[in-house]
């Protein structure tokens, strides 16, 4: 055996280059969440009402404890809403193909807001508490904005397309999470980060697929038994793994997601590009593959 | 005016009503 030299990665004269394809970022693709601090704040502010309500239940007092209570509670729903409609409108912008949420949550929550300063106002102030309101609920429309309310989807895609478009991402979305629930399972900081990276390639395509969805079917059959197969494997294994930790299936799985991991960067391109003929192979490759190894049912 | 600076308005106005309806009644109650 020859001697080597001591050396390392950034050691002098130590070459750069890494074995394979550079490994992609970890973060690439995903927007950070955006935290609105007002919104949060919309569920601190009927905190009073809460302690006037236990104050009216000291005094003995039941309509007023109603009443209060009732604001608090339809106070807070709206705020719940507002924030799950905010998030539901970051959802939306981070697409370029996207169908509206199906309930305007912001407004539902608007409406819900006048409602209850109105009922929580009432006994005090009488018909004049609507115009408190009136003034909350278009307070907090013109605060927080409207819900999205149209589809959007690309010049030139009929909006039959455009809903096909949204709807196989929103399913392949759908699977990437389970993906990744699953993966959480397994307990393996390793194993987790390569399958997140293979979420993130998946991702990658769903937004290459809704800039220019002529090729949909495709790249549908190519996601769906890839993410299908890396689904029910995940969560095979994690339960598996949760029984009984065993060398031979998490080799096994190991070998499937080093396979997973190849297949995909070298035909992601195909999937993009016109090349059908190699895809089609490659996809019923990994179809028996999958088979084989008795991860996904036959 | 910005669209932000009246947004901040409005939020303002929004919380205001809130908490007023909130504090309103706890006077109301006069004691806790």
């Amino acid at each position: 055996m020859a001697a080597q030299r001591f050396g390392g990665k950034y050691s002098p004269g130590a070459s750069r280059a890494e074995p394979g394809a550079p490994p992609p970022k970890p973060f690439a693709g995903r927007a950070a969440a955006r935290v609105s601090v007002r919104a949060r704040l919309m569920y601190l502010l009927p905190a009073p009402l809460l302690f006037a309500a236990l104050g009216a239940i000291g005094r003995g007092a039941p309509a007023e404890m109603l009443t209060e209570l009732g604001g608090f509670a339809g106070l807070m729903l709206s705020a719940w809403l507002l924030n799950d409609g905010l998030r539901a409108e970051a959802a939306y912008q981070a697409r370029a193909v996207a169908r509206p949420p199906s309930i305007p949550r912001k407004l539902f929550a608007a409406v819900l807001t006048g409602g209850s300063v109105f009922a929580v106002g009432f006994p005090g102030l009488g018909l004049g508490a609507a115009a408190f309101g009136l003034v909350a609920g278009l307070a907090q429309l013109a605060a927080f904005g409207l819900d999205p309310m149209k589809a959007k989807g690309i010049a030139g895609v009929d909006d039959f397309a455009a809903e096909r478009v949204a709807k196989a991402i929103d399913q392949a979305e759908g699977l990437v999470r389970e993906i990744i629930a699953g993966a959480a399972r397994i307990g393996d900081n390793r194993l987790e980060g390569r399958i997140e990276r293979l979420c993130d390639q998946a991702r990658e395509v769903f937004r290459a697929v809704e800039q220019d969805p002529r090729d949909l079917t495709r790249a549908r059959t190519f996601l769906s038994v890839y993410l299908r197969g890396l689904r029910d494997a995940t969560l095979k294994f994690a339960d598996l793994n949760a029984r009984a930790r065993d060398r031979d299936v998490q080799a096994k799985y190991e070998a499937l997601i080093g396979d997973l991991e190849t297949s995909f960067t070298a035909h992601r391109t195909d999937l993009l590009a016109d090349n059908r003929s190699d895809l089609d192979v490659e996809i019923e490759v990994l179809r028996e593959r999958l088979q084989q190894d008795g991860l996904i049912a036959r | 005016m910005s669209s932000s600076s009246l947004r901040l308005l409005a939020f303002v106005v929004l919380a205001a009503i809130v908490l007023a309806a909130g504090f309103g009644a706890l006077g109301a109650a006069g004691r806790f």
